[in-house]
């Protein structure tokens, strides 16, 4: 028995928001949802708004005796919007979270990790302004509200994407222990984050007829980080993988700089010569 | 709506357009998906007992770096000329495996470099307070380095193919005086209380 792309589609968004509900479960299984708030609470808030969306049609049939209540006839559509708009601060909040448990033990490099935050936001923020003429490209588009919605939803999911390349260099340059819980989080986002980008653009450039495909081909690629998060997240991989076992002397930051400047120097003349 | 410019092969200039569009965003995403891929790759390689070796900083010196200077110096090569036999190949081929030699010694002070830099680094993760002059100052050296390195990169390049030289005499001459300078300036840096 062949399934059809409708019913494969339904099936495998039914199996991601499994995938969250188990997820979550798993994150109280650790004890993890009390360290990462947001992401537990936005992994409720997907399987709340996958349940309200497919209650939706029911409810709108009963409406349809009284199109003059307010949204009575496009309570999809709203009940839609209002929750993307939602979940648009749900994706800041889990990167921002994440972030910020890296970096809020280590005093030495609060002003250093306020820089990188606030480089990396405004950086993202520029290339997905400047990228915006892409999604509207489209002149044959059949739904010009819903290309605007999704025009700034690809427009947040690129600056996220952008942010998180920037924010993992900056980690690689500033070795910050990191438990493999926050490399698991970094990866699974980034897996997450960037084909959702482009999918969103395509469907955005070449139009409604590609949603089905598009929508087919995320939740494949949901259900895999899922997966990934379900089966690396636990209590154990929040131990930090390295530490500093002897705590540095005062006069050691002043050698190490000097060194440092002894070496420029002597390349530099190198140079000039 | 006009079909989708794939399926029907006919070029319209929106179509053209979006075409551009499209193709200009997945290569950036593949793009993107491999910095990512470098990224993490270097995240997840970090050894688990990674430790400071403060000590190998401490008894680190740039002396180690004086044989450079005598690499390019122009008697060695008019010397050379002077001997009875000389021939212009012989220079070329002296030149050639000093730059070699020159390379290696670049190499070195790279890793050096790269080293004492974590060690700095980690002084900054381990401090008690806010150390923003710290960060400034190792971004700084960081960026001279890298312009140095390219400085130097192209002054050997150019004198591959026979132009300018690169005289490393006085590279670490005057290092005692700079020490002192940067002395004062370290200490002049306070950390900024919380």
């Amino acid at each position: 028995m062949t399934l059809s792309p409708q019913a494969l589609e339904t099936y495998l968004w039914w199996l991601t928001i499994l995938g969250h509900l188990v997820l979550y479960f798993r994150l109280r299984q650790g004890a993890l949802h009390r360290i990462y708030r947001f992401f537990a609470a936005y992994l409720l808030f997907r399987v709340f708004r996958a349940v309200l969306l497919a209650a939706v049609p029911p409810v709108a049939r009963l409406l349809d005796s009284r199109p003059d209540l307010p949204f009575a006839t496009n309570a999809y559509a709203w009940v839609w919007v209002v929750t993307q708009v939602i979940l648009w601060f749900f994706y800041i909040l889990v990167v921002l979270e994440l972030y910020s448990l890296v970096l809020q033990n280590y005093k030495g490099i609060a002003t250093l990790g306020r820089w990188a935050l606030l480089g990396g936001l405004v950086v993202s923020l520029i290339f997905s302004s400047v990228t915006l003429w892409t999604d509207l490209s489209n002149p044959g588009e059949q739904f010009p509200t819903l290309l605007y919605l999704l025009a700034i939803d690809r427009g947040i999911l690129s600056s996220l994407v952008v942010f998180l390349l920037l924010i993992t260099g900056f980690l690689v340059w500033c070795p910050v222990p990191l438990s493999r819980n926050v490399v698991v989080h970094c990866i699974a986002y980034a897996a997450y984050f960037l084909p959702l980008a482009v999918a969103v653009l395509l469907r955005n450039v070449m139009g409604s007829q590609v949603t089905q495909v598009v929508n087919i081909a995320l939740s494949c690629i949901t259900t895999v980080c899922l997966a990934v998060w379900i089966v690396f997240l636990n209590r154990e991989g929040e131990t930090r993988l390295f530490r500093i076992l002897r705590r540095p002397a005062p006069q050691d930051e002043e050698m190490l700089v000097e060194h440092l400047a002894a070496i420029n120097s002597t390349l530099l003349r190198a140079a000039r010569k | 709506m006009k079909p989708w410019i794939i399926l029907d092969g006919v070029f319209y200039r929106e179509e053209l357009f979006m075409n551009v569009a499209l193709a200009s965003a997945v290569v950036l995403a593949l793009l993107v998906g491999l910095a990512f891929l470098l990224l993490f790759r270097r995240l997840t390689a970090r050894d688990g007992d990674e430790q400071v070796d403060l000590e190998w900083c401490r008894e680190f010196s740039i002396a180690r770096y004086r044989p450079m200077e005598r690499l390019f110096v122009e008697e060695d090569y008019d010397f050379l000329a002077a001997q009875p036999g000389f021939h212009p190949k012989i220079s070329k081929k002296l030149q050639a495996e000093r730059r070699r030699v020159f390379r290696h010694y670049l190499r070195c002070l790279r890793r050096d470099f790269d080293r004492l830099s974590t060690a700095a680094k980690m002084v900054m993760l381990s401090a008690s307070q806010d150390r923003p002059d710290l960060a400034g100052l190792l971004l700084k050296q960081r960026l001279i380095f890298n312009y140095a390195m390219l400085m130097v990169e192209l002054r050997l390049a150019l004198q591959t193919i026979g132009i300018g030289r690169v005289d490393v005499r006085r590279l670490v001459s005057s290092l005692e005086t700079m020490r002192e300078q940067l002395r004062q300036l370290t200490q002049a840096a306070q950390p900024v209380r919380a």
